[in-house]
């Protein structure tokens, strides 16, 4: 499951600047290095970020430094083209690999049109990766997918390479409760075992073998597209199943995120009731008044609107009469062609459309304009008026409608004026509207609810379908009856393995959870405790109450750093000083850190050499900027 | 204040992930794609080979 992996040395040429080796102590030992402000060590760890996260052909604008995202990675003082280098040497119980990223390109200080510093021009960033001191060289466009696949760097890199920073980045998005689609990814990666993966992608292997076969026993291209048919609509089931299961981890966050709500809801109207402030009451009521109107009003558009698709709701069966005699007796239709119009457009000199206004300067126009005066409805528009139309009285009157809008938009503004003219306290203001922002954001996480649950059914139909409509395929090709056995057979075991997944995170979840409350409670002290689920995201707790504001500054600070350990997939961890964010914690969280890991690196300011440095290592290593 | 005592994280997690795998292969013993796939034996079956074996299974 996780690595034994140790860090040998980083050395850092060029990049921002920055030249400097960080030699770690041997194996069974922590590093602390001793690194003044600016000497490299945000650097250091957005650098290995960057190289672990994004391969070589992706990783151009995608450096970032501290906020700044498309931070420049060359040296901003150097003139001319440039060459940085970052190498990362490490090992596991049976080899030893050293990283390296090259990047060559220019630093421009101009700005361009836009007033704006050009930064860098990157002309070509190439990794390599080196086994056993070039025993074996891993391709640079495979050297990535090498390092997630045998050591997940990249899944972990967030984590295993932790800042104050990104303390602070996880805290708010961990503690999100309105969107933990972020806590549903992190808990994906966590709870996965790689093994399971291994088997499903060879479970994929054996399937696209039996596609492949199939073709190729295929007598005719005709069959062969069949079969691309069938092997497409299998990877379509894949991947709908894939959503709707993303789809179904993120329903219960939101049904718990929704039921907070409520109960949040419930309690402001609780202090409403309890303060009986009769202002308060009065604005709330002409505001229940204003949405009842406002509702009136949506309902009347839907009616507005299918009432509009059926013009015999206008009109009565005294107007349709008259219509029927006159193009029966007149053969044409009535208004609202007119006559005096049609004279005026051919009048005009020179001849012009009243409507358009276009010239009808040439004959087909203007004969075209005079022939409406002859018009004559069509026989099935007559006998459509002869026969079936029919209507005994006017459904829907537009003038009667708007008569009434008209009344309704005049009570509104005199409601918005009545409401408008109370002033509250500014209690009671502060009261309505985080009842204003509670309700609206309930009504947006029940959307959100009503979106989801309709997307969840909408797939678990469509893949039934989808099933079926494959399994109707490969039904009738007789080669997929042949195998059939091991397509059912590999789809049986692909469930179980799923199955199992499940189970996987949610023992992870509670795990996590477990073993976090017990670093907290350890680090803080024991009225102090974590919980970590899946509803209620990342919290902090004291005295069995949890709430994202408990802690202060450092306790949260801490139940982050104590997070990225439980996240990071590799035992070594790479971390800043957590500086004066964390007060008086510094001793028990250094304690912490180096009682969990067989490899704590820090990277030290001169300030913390005595309160924090030493629970990590009694030999800090000095570490300067050698300069360009 | 707290004592910073070891909790082990990564272990704990590990186990819990572990413990499951395991239970997955105890609990469908019967399942023999399953089984080739604990033993890295999959590969070494051809298609055919897997017809064979698991229509006479059925």
């Amino acid at each position: 499951m996780i690595r034994d992996v140790f860090f040998e040395s980083i050395e850092i040429n060029g990049y921002r600047g920055r030249n400097f080796e960080l030699k770690m102590n041997p194996s069974g030992e922590h590093t602390v290095f001793v690194m003044d402000g600016n000497t490299g060590k945000t650097t250091t760890i957005e650098l290995i970020r960057w190289c672990f996260k994004y391969k070589d052909t992706d990783a151009i604008g995608n450096f970032r430094h501290m906020w700044t995202e498309n931070a420049h990675v060359l040296d901003m003082m150097k003139k001319g083209p440039q060459i940085c280098t970052i190498k990362i040497t490490f090992s596991d119980d049976t080899h030893r690999y050293l990283f390296t990223r090259t990047t060559k390109g220019t630093y421009h200080s101009e700005t361009d049109e836009n007033n704006r510093i050009i930064g860098d021009q990157i002309d070509e960033i190439k990794d390599s990766l080196e086994i056993d001191f070039g025993g074996d060289v891993i391709p640079s466009h495979q050297v990535n997918q090498f390092l997630k696949d045998n050591f997940r760097f990249g899944q972990s890199v967030d984590y295993f390479c932790f800042d104050g920073e990104r303390a602070r980045d996880l805290l708010i998005k961990a503690s999100d409760v309105d969107n933990l689609d972020f806590l549903t990814s992190l808990i994906n990666i966590r709870a996965t075992h790689p093994i399971l993966i291994r088997y499903n992608d060879q479970l994929e292997s054996l399937k696209r073998k039996i596609y492949s076969k199939a073709k190729s026993r295929a007598p005719d291209k005709k069959i062969k597209e069949f079969v691309d048919k069938v092997e497409r609509k299998d990877g379509e089931i894949r991947q709908a199943r894939e959503i709707l299961q993303q789809k179904k981890d993120e329903l219960s966050p939101l049904v718990e995120a929704i039921r907070l709500k409520t109960i949040e809801i419930s309690d402001l109207d609780q202090k409403r009731i309890q303060r009986q402030s009769e202002k308060y009451s009065e604005k709330v009521g002409y505001e229940n008044q204003i949405g009842n109107i406002k509702q009136k009003w949506r309902e009347k558009r839907v009616l507005f609107f299918e009432n509009s698709l059926n013009w015999l709701s206008h009109i009565d069966s005294g107007y349709l009469n008259k219509l029927k005699h006159h193009v029966r007796e007149v053969g044409r239709l009535p208004e609202p062609y007119r006559k005096d119009l049609i004279y005026a457009c051919l009048n005009h000199k020179p001849p012009i459309c009243q409507i358009c206004g276009r010239e009808l300067n040439d004959d087909a126009s203007y004969q075209h304009v005079k022939n409406l005066e002859k018009l004559i409805a069509s026989h099935d528009v007559q006998t459509f008026l002869a026969e079936k139309a029919k209507t005994d009285e006017i459904l829907f009157s537009p003038e009667k409608e708007y008569e009434s809008l008209m009344a309704d938009y005049k009570a509104l503004k005199d409601t918005e004026a009545l409401k408008n003219s109370i002033v509250l306290s500014e209690e009671d203001t502060r009261l309505m509207n985080s009842l204003k922002s509670a309700r609206s954001s309930e009504d947006q996480l029940k959307s959100k609810k009503g979106e989801l649950e309709s997307d969840i059914g909408f797939l678990s139909d469509e893949i039934i379908k989808m099933e079926k409509e494959k399994r109707e395929l490969e039904n009738s090709l007789g080669f997929f009856k042949e195998y059939q056995v091991v397509l059912l057979s590999v789809e049986k075991t692909q469930k179980t393995i799923q199955d199992a997944q499940e189970t996987m995170k949610e023992k992870t979840i509670d795990i996590i959870s477990s073993v976090l409350s017990e670093s907290i409670s350890s680090i803080l002290g024991p009225a102090f405790s974590a919980n970590f689920s899946r509803e209620h995201g990342l919290l902090l707790g004291q005295d069995n109450r949890y709430d994202p504001e408990i802690g202060g500054m450092s306790g949260r600070i801490i139940l982050a750093y104590c997070f990225a350990e439980a996240m990071t997939l590799i035992d070594p961890i790479i971390i800043d000083t957590p500086s004066g964010n964390v007060g008086s914690h510094r001793q028990p969280l250094g304690k912490h850190l180096s009682a969990n890991h067989n490899q704590v690196i820090c990277l030290c300011l001169p300030t913390e050499i005595s309160d924090f440095a030493p629970f990590i290592s009694k030999n800090p290593i000095p570490i300067e900027n050698r300069g360009n | 204040m707290g004592d910073g005592k070891p909790i082990i994280i990564q272990e704990r997690i590990n186990l819990v992930l572990n413990e499951e795998f395991t239970k997955l292969l105890k609990e469908n013993q019967d399942d023999i794609l399953l089984k080739f796939l604990i033993n890295d034996e999959l590969e070494d079956y051809s298609i055919d080979q897997l017809k064979e074996i698991l229509s006479g299974e059925r």
